[in-house]
């Protein structure tokens, strides 16, 4: 007997579909699974094999053979158990069949254009698995009729499925909900709208009024949060960089519905969700350690899984101590920095992510900590300092619009009891000028802030006055900028100006920019 | 061919002797070549068994079922297929891999009929 069932499995963050078919024929009794399993999926027959006994059901000394279609491409994961059990109950005519379904009635009709989603336990309780959200977007695409998950699961994919999922808890519910003896339920219509707004008002940001002094660091970041643009500071230790950067999310914007089901997506996919999370509802912000490796970073393994830049998709990547990371994975950051994205190659195949993060950077300015401090004296040799900062430049600081000293807070500033200004009246003035920012290249695709913006686009929108001009001319000249740092003081200028309510950037605009690019001075 | 040690003949014959009471006819006793090796062939209804022997005395170590490690479980699914090939008319049947354990107590004899205990894997071309 045939029988056949749909899955899912994932490649990178991306779902496609399996379809399982079961024949359970005459010969020798033996189980076997083709269409390139890997270790995961061939031992699942262990796991498939005893959770059907388990459960109560019989597995009779046959000739199993379970193909996974598409059988070139690499099967991963434990998800393909729950298909596979239901399949081999189907083909031993312990579950219902379409063509028997006319009789039995019931929702088997339906029942056959339904994903089968889960990691079986030997009990044959059903367990969760990664990347349930791009299936039920799969499955919602492709038009199919529903999708059965572990309840674990039940939410993410409802995010994208509504009420066409259904959930179970072990193997013998979902048989029984074939046969027409039981009701499956849905978790629910969870509305994306709905999911972002209750976690929203749950969440607990650090606060930028926690932070004393620092005002010009703050509004750089500020500046940096309210045009996307990616940001560097510089200063001794114990200045409070870290700090700083831990608290940036409190003045993002937001993450739309279409960004959170991207990043949660990826999250998904890697494994990374929490358990009850269905969506990401705030901005992620990832800081890996400096000993990161290449493929930590941009992603890996035999069938590529997303690295922390991709984590950090739609969110703050945060490098702390950047001259520290090791040369090469400076290096791989540039293309993801460069196109929001990146593609993976590796053997299981090549999978493109996508990658658009808003870098912060922190680091000292010489390997001691104290060059340019007022108070502690500097011990680094000249050429230790000159090889310090060399790590950082480069094509990877071309990258980096804003350059920012985060000096020594001075005993005044930290005894102050009086609180900065809080984040919710930064993150205002930042939402501010992002819609004007949105407004303005609404119909300009691939651009969404004022980072965004490609060397024509600086033209068209960054057009600065006559002493905003003349300002700019002084300092290429007296600074020794190069092309590059014009068009990026210019972008950084129009956020500035946008922050500021002003039509176009002038003087005032120009001049705080031009300041923000502290590590093109041919002095330092 | 071979000369078996007593006491597996004695297993065989009580495992036989079983099978009967359980309503199966034993067609092939001990059928082994020089890779293959099969103790007992028996039919009942539609289902045609390969069944191992095993025997083990009160003071030994390991259970009988352990006995049966991958080597041996695939000489005898070769000896199966060797099997089916000489009785093409019997390879319609439901065919299954026993193993009758026979353990000896004090007491008597324990016998353990395991139905279905393991499946053909290994063979050259599965």
């Amino acid at each position: 007997m045939l029988a056949k069932v749909k899955s899912c499995a994932l490649f990178g963050i991306e779902a496609y579909l399996v379809e399982v078919e079961v024949d359970v024929g005459r010969g020798l009794p033996s189980f076997s699974t083709v269409g390139l399993p890997d270790a995961a999926v061939r031992e699942s027959r262990e796991r498939v094999v005893s959770a059907i006994r388990n459960s109560g059901f019989e597995l009779p000394p046959r000739k199993i053979v379970v193909n996974l279609a598409p059988a070139d491409t690499r099967k991963e994961g434990a998800g393909f158990d729950l298909a596979v059990a239901v399949a081999l109950l189907k083909a031993t005519g312990q579950v219902p069949t379409p063509e028997d379904s006319s009789t039995s009635g019931a929702s088997s009709g339906a029942v056959d254009d339904c994903i089968f989603v889960g990691e079986l336990s030997l009990d044959g309780k059903l367990r969760p698995v990664r990347g349930v959200l791009s299936m039920a977007l799969l499955a919602k695409e492709s038009n199919l009729q529903g999708m059965i998950v572990p309840s674990e699961n039940g939410e993410e994919a409802s995010v994208a499925l509504g009420e066409k999922v259904l959930v179970a808890d072990t193997l013998s519910d979902v048989v029984r909900f074939l046969r027409g003896e039981l009701k499956l339920t849905s978790p629910g219509a969870a509305s994306t709208g709905a999911v972002l707004g209750s976690s929203k008002r749950a969440r607990l940001y650090l606060d930028f009024s926690e932070v004393r002094g620092q005002q010009h660091v703050k509004r750089a970041l500020e500046v940096a949060a309210a045009g996307n643009h990616n940001i560097i500071m510089i200063g001794p230790p114990g200045s409070g960089k870290t700090m700083l950067a831990r608290r940036v999310p409190s003045i993002l914007p937001p993450l739309t519905i279409d960004e959170a089901v991207e990043t949660t997506k990826i999250y998904s996919s890697a494994g990374k969700l929490r358990r009850g999370v269905a969506l990401l509802s705030s901005r992620p912000f990832r800081s890996p350690h400096h000993t990161v490796s290449v493929a930590g970073v941009i992603g890996g393994g035999k069938c590529p899984r997303p690295g922390e830049v991709s984590l950090a998709h739609n969110g703050i990547l945060f490098l702390d101590e950047l001259p520290e990371f090791r040369h090469d994975v400076l290096e791989a950051l540039r293309q993801p920095l460069e196109e929001g994205g990146l593609t993976v190659s590796r053997a299981g195949g090549t999978v493109t992510f996508p990658a658009r993060f808003m870098l912060i950077a922190a680091s000292n300015p010489c390997p001691c900590g104290y060059f340019t401090d007022e108070l502690k004296e500097c011990t680094c040799t000249p050429i230790q300092i000159r090889n310090y900062i060399a790590r950082l430049s480069g094509p990877l600081l071309d990258r980096i619009d804003i350059h920012v000293f985060a000096p020594r807070v001075s005993f005044r500033e930290i005894s102050h009891c009086e609180p900065g200004e809080s984040s919710s009246v930064i993150r205002e003035r930042v939402l501010n000028a992002r819609t004007v920012q949105l407004k303005r290249y609404a119909n300009l695709s691939g651009v969404r802030t004022n980072s965004d913006l490609g060397e024509g686009h600086v033209r068209r929108f960054c057009i600065v006055d006559e002493s905003g001009l003349s300002i700019l001319r002084a300092a290429m000249e007296r600074l020794g900028l190069s092309g590059r740092a014009f068009h990026r003081i210019l972008k950084v200028a129009r956020t500035i100006a946008d922050l500021d309510d002003a039509a176009l950037p002038r003087a005032e605009h120009v001049a705080e920019a031009i300041q923000y690019r502290s590590l093109d001075r041919t002095q330092f | 061919m071979t000369e078996r040690i007593p006491s597996g003949r004695i297993g065989e014959e009580i495992a036989a002797l079983f099978l009967r009471l359980k309503g199966y006819q034993v067609i092939h006793r001990n059928l082994r070549t020089r890779t293959t090796e099969l103790d007992l062939v028996a039919t009942r209804g539609d289902c045609l068994a390969f069944i191992e022997v095993k025997l083990r005395g009160r003071g030994s170590i390991s259970q009988s079922i352990e006995c049966l490690d991958a080597t041996k479980r695939r000489r005898v699914a070769r000896g199966a297929l060797l099997f089916l090939q000489h009785f093409p008319s019997l390879s319609s049947r439901t065919i299954r891999f026993d193993v009758i354990a026979i353990t000896c107590t004090g007491e008597g004899l324990t016998v353990d009929h395991i139905e279905n205990a393991f499946a053909a894997e290994g063979i050259m071309g599965w």
